[in-house]
Parts: C-alpha cells; sequence; structure tokens
C-alpha cells in the first residue's frame, strides 16, 4: 500500500539529502521565517517541510501532481486535519510497550504484537470511513489514488479477516505444529498451522474413519517435563511471532509514511492561513522547463519580511523573459534586496510544489545559489574578499547550466574598480555558461560595462529614490545611474539639523 | 585376509624395548613423542618401536611412501581417515545415549558416513596410478569388498532407511499438558499465509526478531512423542530397528586394520612436511644388510631441526662417507661444535632408515643393523668420581658383549673422569675391540690422540669460523689439530681462549 503524496511514483524519503548549498539559501533568503510559520512548534513537519522546499523537484509533472493535491488540501483543511491526525495515532502504536521484559521469547513478542494490532483495527477503520468521503470531494490525482486504494485494501473483509487471524494467533486452542525427523530425531524446526475447519457430517461422524493419533498427558507434578514443553511450543511460534511482530512493523511503517508525506501539506495549509490572517495573497505558479528563460511575477513580495511584519507589504511586477543577466542597482534601502529574497523563495516555493507570495508567477525551473554579502569574518582567519572569493569558488563547483545565481552587493569588500573587474570576469563566464544571474550592485562600473554591451537578453532594474523621505520599494527599468543619491540623503540629514 | 600388512610383506618385525638406552640418548623418543602428540586416538607407538631386519621390507614401504607423495592421493587418504575418525565418534557418542531410537538413528548415520567415506576411497584409487605393491594389494581387496553383496546391500539399505525417515513429517497438536501426535496431512504453513495477508502495509525493510536456541540433548518428553510417531510409521521405525540390530559391527576389519597402519605413513609425512616446506631434503636410502661403506649427503638431526625450524634459525646440513675399510669416526674438535648433534643424526639416520621412512638428506646408503647401542654421558653426583668411570667401563664393556659385527655404537665423551693418560689408554683398548668387531661407530671425544689408530679410523672435526668464535655447525672430515697437552686439557674444561670469549659474552 504506496502512499505516494510527495511523488507520483515513489515514496519520500524524509533522509534524502539537500542540496549543498542549503544553509546558504537558509540565511540569505531568511527561509526560518518560513518553515516557523508552516511548523510552529512540530518538530516533525519542521524536519520534512525544510528538506522539500530545500530539495526541489525538477519535473513539471510531479510539481503539478503536488499542486493539485495542497489545492485539495486548501480546499478542505478540516479534513485534512483529520486524516493527519488519524495517521498520528497509528505511529502513537507502539507494541513493544505491550511484550514485557523478556523480549527474547516468541511468545511475549508474538502477544505484544497481537495486543498492537488490535488497536490498529479501528484506525484501518477509520481511514477506511474517511474514503468514501474523500473520492467525493478531493480532486488531485493523488488523493484520488490514494482512497481508492484504501478502500479497496482496507475493506470490510479484510478487517473482518484480520480479526480473525488475531483470535487464532491467541491459540487459545492449543498450537498445531508439524516437523520432520532431524539426524538425533528430535524437531529442527516447527511449522506451525491453523487448526482445520473440519464440518464432519453425523454419517461421517458414525462412520467415518478417524485419522490415527496417539497422545499423552504430563503429569502435574512433571515440572521438568513442563518446561520442557514450553520451550516446545516456544520453538513452535518462533517463526510465526517474527512475522506477526514484523506485521505490526509494517503497518506503523505504513501510518508513519503517510504523517511524513501529509506534514507537508499540513505545514502549507499553517501558512496559507496565517498568509489569510494578516490580509496578504499567494497563488499557484505556472513553471516552465528547465533552461527556457522564462521569467515574469505580478505583485511578487517577500513572504518572510511580510510574515515578520505580520502585514501585506507592497510587490513587485517584473517581465524577465529572455533576459539571462538582470542587474539592480539604485537608492539604498530601496527593496533591491527584498526584491532578489523574494525571487529565491518564490522558486523553491514553486519547486517543491507550493503556492507563491504573488499573483502571478511564470518561471522556468532553475536550482538556486545565493552570493550574499556578509559580516566580517569573526574568526579573522581570512579578509573579506578572500571570503567572498572562498565562497563564490565553492559555488562553481556545484553550479550548473541553467541554474539561477542570486548575487547581492558581491565583491563590496573592496572599492568599485577593483570590485567592478573581478564581477566583470565571473560574470562574463557565468553568462557563458548558460547560468542565470540576478546582481544587486552599486559599482557604477561594473553596471555600466554590461549595459554598454547593449544585448538583449540583459536586463536593468532600478529601485526608485524616496519621495518626500518614503520609499515605495518598487523596481523599474531603469539604466544605472552614477549615484545612490547618497548626496540628497546626506543634505536631508544635514538639513534636518538645521 | 588378515595377514596382508601394509607395513610389511616378508618378517613381522619384532618391538623392542620402550626404555632403551639409544631412544632416549639418540633424541629418537623425543621424536616418537612429537610425531604422536596429534595422534592420540591410533595406536601408533607400537610401529615406532619395531624396526625392519629386511631389505625387501624396506623397499617395501618405500614403494608406499611413494605414492602417498602425489600430493592429492596423500589428501585423500587422509580424508579417507578423517571419515573414519568420524564414523568412530558417532560411535563413541552413541554409546552416552539413553534412548533406544535415538541410538539406532546415530547408528544408521555412522553406518551412512562410513559407506561414504569408503565410497571415496574406492573413487581416488580408480584414479590413481599406483606403483607399491602394498597399496595394490588393498586395492584388490577394496575392489572386491566394494563390490561384495554384504557392502552393497548395506549401503543400499542405509540409504533407502534414511530417505524414508526423512520422509516422515507429523503433527504436534499441545494444548495444555496434552500432546496428541498424528501424520501431517498437507497443513498449510501458518506463518506463510499470515505474512501475505500483511504484506500490502510494507513500506520497506524492518527488523529481524532475534529469540534464544533452546537446549539440544534429548528428552522424555520428545522421546515419549517419538515413540509415538514410530507408532504412526511402524514399518520405517521396524526396519530401522532390525538394521541396527544386525549392523552393531559394521566396520570391516581390514578397513579398520588399513586405518590403523596407514596412520604410520601419514604420521610421519606430516611431521615433516614442515621441513619440507622449508626446503630441506628427504630420501629413500638404499639399505644394506651386508655392506658397511656407507655415505649420507646434506643430513640433520630431525628433533633439532624441528626445533630451529620454529626460531626461523638456518640448518646446517652435513655429509659423510666411510670408504673401503673405515668403520670408526673418531669425531674431535671445539666445543659446542655441533659434535654431539652429528653423532645423534648419525644414529637417528640409521634408525629411521630400518623403519622405512624417509630420512634427512639428499641421497645416502646406509647400513641396517641388527641394534643400536649409545654410550652418553650420565649426570652423576660428581664426588664419586671413581663411581662414575667405573660405570663407563662397565657399561662399554657390557655393550660390546652384546654387540655383534652387524650393530651400531654411538660413543659420546667416555672416560672423561679420569686423568687423561688412563683415558687414552682407556679409549685405545676400546677401540682396538671396536676394530676388532668391524663394527660401524662414531666415537666422540676431546682424546685428539686418539683420531689416528688404524685404517679403520676416520678423523673427523667440527669447525669455527674465520674468527675462531662463530660456530658453523660444519664437520669435516680432517685430521685432527693436533693441540698440545695444555690445550687438550683446556678443552676438556671449557676454558680455552675461545672458550672464555665466548662463556663471557653472554
Amino acid at each position: 500500500m504506496n502512499v505516494y503524496l510527495l511523488y507520483s511514483n515513489k515514496m519520500f524519503d524524509p533522509q534524502q539529502p539537500v542540496p549543498i548549498q542549503s544553509e546558504t539559501l537558509i540565511k540569505d533568503l531568511e527561509l526560518n521565517t518560513i518553515f516557523k510559520s508552516m511548523a510552529g512548534n512540530d518538530e516533525f513537519i519542521l524536519k520534512n517541510v525544510k528538506t522539500l522546499i530545500l530539495s526541489g523537484l525538477s519535473d513539471i509533472s510531479e510539481i503539478e501532481y503536488r499542486q493539485m493535491i495542497l489545492k485539495d488540501c486548501l480546499k478542505y483543511p478540516k479534513e485534512t486535519r483529520e486524516l493527519y491526525l488519524l495517521a498520528c495515532q497509528g505511529v502513537d502504536i507502539e507494541k513493544n510497550k505491550y511484550m514485557g521484559f523478556l523480549i527474547n521469547y516468541p511468545s511475549n513478542v508474538l502477544n505484544g504484537s497481537i495486543k498492537a494490532l488490535e488497536l490498529y483495527i479501528p484506525i484501518l477503520q477509520k481511514l477506511y470511513n474517511l474514503a468514501d468521503w474523500a473520492l467525493a470531494h478531493y480532486t488531485s490525482t493523488g488523493f484520488k489514488r490514494f482512497f481508492q486504494m484504501i478502500k479497496e485494501e482496507l475493506s470490510d473483509s479484510y478487517i473482518k479477516l484480520m480479526k480473525e487471524h488475531l483470535k487464532n494467533l491467541k491459540f487459545t486452542n492449543g498450537i498445531l505444529i508439524s516437523a520432520n525427523l532431524s539426524k538425533n530425531l528430535r524437531a529442527e524446526t516447527y511449522t506451525i498451522h491453523r487448526f482445520p475447519i473440519k464440518k464432519s457430517t453425523l454419517k461421517e461422524r458414525i462412520f467415518g474413519e478417524k485419522e490415527p493419533s496417539f497422545s499423552f498427558t504430563i503429569s502435574d507434578k512433571d515440572e521438568i517435563g513442563f518446561n520442557i514443553l514450553s520451550e516446545i511450543k516456544d520453538e513452535g511460534v518462533r517463526t510465526i511471532s517474527n512475522i506477526v511482530a514484523q506485521s505490526c512493523d509494517h503497518i506503523r511503517s505504513f501510518f508513519l509514511q503517510l504523517k511524513t508525506e501529509l506534514s507537508f501539506y499540513i505545514g502549507c495549509i499553517n501558512l496559507y492561513e496565517q498568509i489569510k490572517n494578516i490580509g496578504s495573497y499567494v497563488n499557484f505558479p505556472t513553471p516552465h522547463p528547465i533552461n527556457t528563460q522564462q521569467f515574469f511575477c505580478q505583485n511578487l513580495y517577500n513572504i518572510s519580511l511580510s510574515l515578520s511584519l505580520g502585514k501585506k507589504i507592497v510587490g513587485n511586477t517584473i517581465d524577465a523573459c529572455g533576459k539571462q543577466l538582470t542587474i539592480v542597482t539604485g537608492a539604498n534601502q530601496g527593496g533591491k534586496t527584498t526584491f532578489l529574497q523574494s525571487v529565491g523563495q518564490a522558486y523553491l516555493m514553486m519547486q517543491c510544489g507550493m503556492f507563491v507570495a504573488c499573483e502571478v508567477f511564470s518561471a522556468s525551473i532553475a536550482p538556486v545559489f545565493t552570493h550574499f554579502k556578509r559580516e566580517e569574518d569573526k574568526s579573522m582567519k581570512s579578509g573579506k574578499l578572500d571570503e567572498e572569493l572562498n565562497r563564490m569558488s565553492s559555488i562553481i563547483d556545484s553550479i550548473k547550466p541553467g541554474s539561477l545565481l542570486l548575487m547581492n552587493e558581491s565583491f563590496a569588500s573592496t572599492n568599485e574598480r577593483e570590485g567592478s573587474e573581478i564581477g566583470i570576469q565571473i560574470v562574463s563566464a557565468l553568462i557563458e555558461k548558460n547560468i542565470n544571474i540576478i546582481f544587486v550592485t552599486h559599482f557604477y562600473k561594473f553596471a555600466k560595462f554590461f549595459y554598454d554591451q547593449s544585448k538583449n537578453n540583459y536586463l536593468f532594474l532600478r529601485a526608485e529614490k524616496p519621495i518626500d523621505g518614503k520609499y515605495s520599494f518598487i523596481l523599474k527599468e531603469g539604466k544605472p545611474l552614477t549615484t545612490s543619491f547618497g548626496e540628497e540623503i546626506y543634505n536631508r540629514t544635514w538639513n534636518k539639523q538645521y | 585376509m588378515l595377514k596382508k600388512s601394509l607395513l610389511y610383506k616378508f618378517e613381522q618385525p619384532k618391538q623392542i624395548e620402550k626404555t632403551s638406552d639409544f631412544l632416549k640418548d639418540l633424541n629418537i623418543d623425543q621424536i616418537i613423542s612429537s610425531i604422536l602428540s596429534s595422534k592420540k586416538d591410533y595406536d601408533l607407538m607400537e610401529f615406532y618401536l619395531s624396526p625392519l631386519h629386511n631389505e625387501l621390507d624396506i623397499k617395501y614401504r618405500h614403494e608406499i611412501f611413494k605414492d602417498l607423495d602425489e600430493r592429492n592421493f596423500l589428501n585423500s587418504v587422509i580424508d579417507f581417515c578423517n571419515g573414519i575418525h568420524k564414523v568412530k565418534e558417532v560411535l563413541n557418542n552413541i554409546s552416552k545415549l539413553y534412548y533406544e531410537k535415538t541410538k539406532e538413528r546415530f547408528l544408521l548415520e555412522a553406518i551412512q558416513i562410513y559407506c561414504n567415506t569408503i565410497d571415496k576411497l574406492y573413487n581416488y584409487f580408480l584414479n590413481t596410478n599406483l606403483k607399491s605393491e602394498g597399496l595394490m594389494e588393498f586395492f584388490n581387496y577394496l575392489s572386491s569388498y566394494v563390490n561384495s553383496s554384504d557392502y552393497t546391500i548395506l549401503h543400499k539399505n542405509v540409504v533407502e532407511i534414511t530417505s524414508s525417515l526423512d520422509t516422515v513429517k507429523y503433527t504436534l497438536h499441545i494444548k495444555y499438558n496434552n500432546v496428541k501426535v498424528t501424520k501431517y496431512n498437507g497443513e498449510a504453513d501458518y506463518s506463510e499465509e499470515i505474512k501475505s495477508f500483511f504484506q500490502k502495509f510494507q513500506q520497506g525493510n524492518v527488523p529481524v526478531y532475534q529469540f534464544k536456541y533452546r537446549n539440544r540433548d534429548m528428552n522424555h518428553i520428545e522421546a515419549a512423542i517419538i515413540d509415538r510417531v514410530a507408532k504412526l510409521y511402524p514399518d520405517i521405525f521396524e526396519r530401522l530397528h532390525n538394521f541396527a540390530i544386525q549392523n552393531q559391527n559394521f566396520i570391516a576389519p581390514e578397513i579398520s586394520k588399513f586405518e590403523q597402519e596407514i596412520q604410520f605413513y601419514i604420521s610421519y609425512l606430516e611431521y615433516i612436511q614442515p621441513l619440507r616446506k622449508e626446503g630441506l631434503k628427504f630420501c629413500y636410502p638404499d639399505v644394506s644388510e651386508k655392506e658397511k661403506n656407507i655415505y649420507c649427503e646434506d643430513a640433520f638431526d630431525i628433533a633439532l631441526a624441528h626445533k630451529l625450524i620454529y626460531s626461523n634459525e638456518k640448518i646446517v646440513c652435513n655429509s659423510l662417507s666411510l670408504n673401503g675399510e673405515e668403520r670408526i669416526i673418531i669425531l674431535t674438535g671445539p666445543n659446542q661444535g655441533g659434535k654431539t648433534t652429528f653423532a645423534r643424526m648419525y644414529g637417528q639416520l640409521h634408525y629411521f632408515a630400518s623403519l622405512g621412512l624417509p630420512i634427512p638428506g639428499s641421497s645416502a646408503k646406509l647400513f641396517l643393523p641388527d641394534n643400536i647401542f649409545t654410550h652418553f654421558e650420565r649426570q652423576e653426583n660428581q664426588i664419586n668420581l671413581h663411581g662414575k668411570l667405573q660405570d663407563d667401563i662397565v657399561r662399554i664393556n657390557q655393550i660390546l658383549n652384546q654387540a655383534t659385527s652387524k650393530s651400531l655404537l654411538i660413543i659420546n665423551e667416555m672416560f672423561s673422569s679420569t686423568s687423561l693418560q688412563d683415558a687414552i689408554w682407556l679409549g685405545k683398548q676400546i677401540i682396538e675391540q671396536i676394530s676388532n668387531l668391524d663394527i660401524l661407530c662414531i666415537y666422540v671425544t676431546f682424546l685428539e690422540e686418539l683420531s689416528v689408530f688404524n685404517n679403520k679410523t676416520v678423523s673427523m672435526i667440527s669447525t669455527v669460523g674465520q674468527d675462531k668464535q662463530t660456530r658453523t655447525y660444519r664437520i669435516i672430515r680432517h685430521q685432527a689439530d693436533g693441540k698440545a697437552y695444555a690445550k687438550t686439557i683446556a678443552q676438556k674444561y671449557h676454558l680455552t681462549y675461545e672458550d672464555i670469549l665466548r662463556r663471557l659474552e653472554t
């Protein structure tokens, strides 16, 4: 019985490795805010959403598979949460609690496992009962497949048979085991059997030939004999004890898998509800194949910032289709970094099948890398430029054609002349290798170099200067200016003093 | 049938006294002890204490050894011995058992192993090109035994009864303290049914549950079960019972004898194997009852070689030869030079040659003595010097009275407890008697005056290296050093220049 709610054809492995640049992404794109919103205090949900958001999908149909399931969850959050709760209940049943201390005796393991299996039955039944409603309301392929499977596998007749097996396994009628003769005539191993269901007619009972059999009884005083018989019985149930215990484990692992895969959607529901509470909006994005240089966003905003501030914030509308290099210049504190982060966040959320913080979002799939300005290296091991170039080098180690590299004030640790030169070298090479770059900078020399090349696949955006001291935080297309309005800010500041 | 032996053809050898002096003096007792230490289950001491006195019997044994030099064949014979050993082990265990049916079952097992072992051995023999008379003779016997109706029936029965017992399958219905035994009726494995019932939930691998294993000895409960199983399958168990009664003694005496006798060969081969592996040579000597012009090349003391192998030291080989009238080797030279070792080697070579064994060396021609006598120093109370001299004289007198011209004599430092003049005079008397008897002798002494006597004596010396200190352990034919009286005295008490340097080194 496969859960298959995160992938259409395989199970999600919570231990799967995340990309090497994950820690950097979390830091630069402020992803912890998003994770926390999704998980709250739940460590289990946190771990899984983190893994899933950081390791994106590269297959568009898989993204759409998840989107459809997520849409179902957002439409029916209550029922989805009920399903999740059911999975949690299943996971909470631990057979070890019922086995006692003597866990290397087969009969103890068997009895403990039977108790656990009995507790699973009502949960399986509830799951089955949920299926009818689910098939009538959920529309995603994922949920439909899952509940169809539940209906088929956990039918009333199956549950009935399970109850019968559990009754048999208590062996209230004694045990029936068979054996061959070994080299010293003792039994090597025993095979255990059900009691045959014999329905004998009256005629058979009178005239029928009975099976030849020979019996004996151990006397009450024969304590040793009793112990030996106990051992033989334990030997007899050895194999089946193992199998029943393993079956218990199988059922629990099924519930665990269900809980794991649903945790992602529960996280998404939580996030959605918080966004709605602060009066903001999200929408489902349209993914495009890798390397097709699609990018269009309408009112894309930084979701982490919005959640931190607890209010709706302004978004950007950018058309960068066919653009491989985007350079962003302009006023300090004008929203450049915020914009860069919102792009990174949107890509990651799109690629794991989530909604995105915007009204419209359409982009080609791309692995995301970031190279942001950092604090002075506290360990004083290297100079700041060293540190930047070191990080850049690590990125080059892993980055592949079609990836997206977000650079925020890179090489600002040195002067404009030197920093521009370095930047020009690196960016030119990366462009040639089909890496897509969005570069936020205040290096005029650097920006002008590329502007002068007058290429069709370059885009230049500018953060507007404040009007009456107020920033718009909106980026507009515009050529790089020599100043970032430092003079204006100076004047205003000094003027304020008089 | 029992008259044929793998150990001799013409003359059954007689056992010598276990306490004979020469066995101890030549370290042969140590060697035999070592050989037999891993062969406690076999009675091989007798064979090692019964030297042959017949050239033809020696050849008889050589031929068998040569057949066993073929590695694969040797391994197959060892295989056979292991098989019979296993059979005896099982039979031994039976005597410790209590339940009749279990005993019978084990007997069946023992016979099964026996038949398999015999069949395998026969097969090996078929595929080997044998040359020795002894083994070919045994092969004839084996062929007729394997094809005999007795054996064929035994084999057939054991296979049939074993396979019918293997088909027995029974069920137990155990409720509280009641056990009901019935024949197995094709009931399905419930574990498998449960497994496939829950299969659908499996997501991946889950751990396997380990349980303790119970005691494996038969007990009265299981015996009671088996008794009832026997009632369900009366024919099979009756057949087992009858078969067991009829075949209490199933091992053919000739097979048993072969197993015992072939171990004589195997035990020795296993003993010399580590030496051969190190590159030391062994050869099959020409042994003569008459000719005393003996020689040997590259020989060594086996007991010493075995010790040195384990401490990774080099083994020095020596050669000797006696031509024409030569009979008596007078061996002199620096102390600790390997003289006593050489003398022991001389004795060992002859004794082992008389047992028909391959001996150390690359080639050799030896004499077959009627007796080996040794006269080694006895550790006596030093105060009673008179007693020691008397003891020496009495002993050599007894030896010379018993010795014949066909004997072998090894003397190591005789008359060391008297004045030089006496010792030299006594020595000369003894050598004259030995010469008159024309016996082969080696006489180790510090008295270089004895090294030249008549045309029957040969002088050999132990040598030291250029620095006059390192021992080479090389013994060569050479006239004695002819040192002065003083040096000779000093030599006697280990007080030469070289001796003192060496002694103060440690």
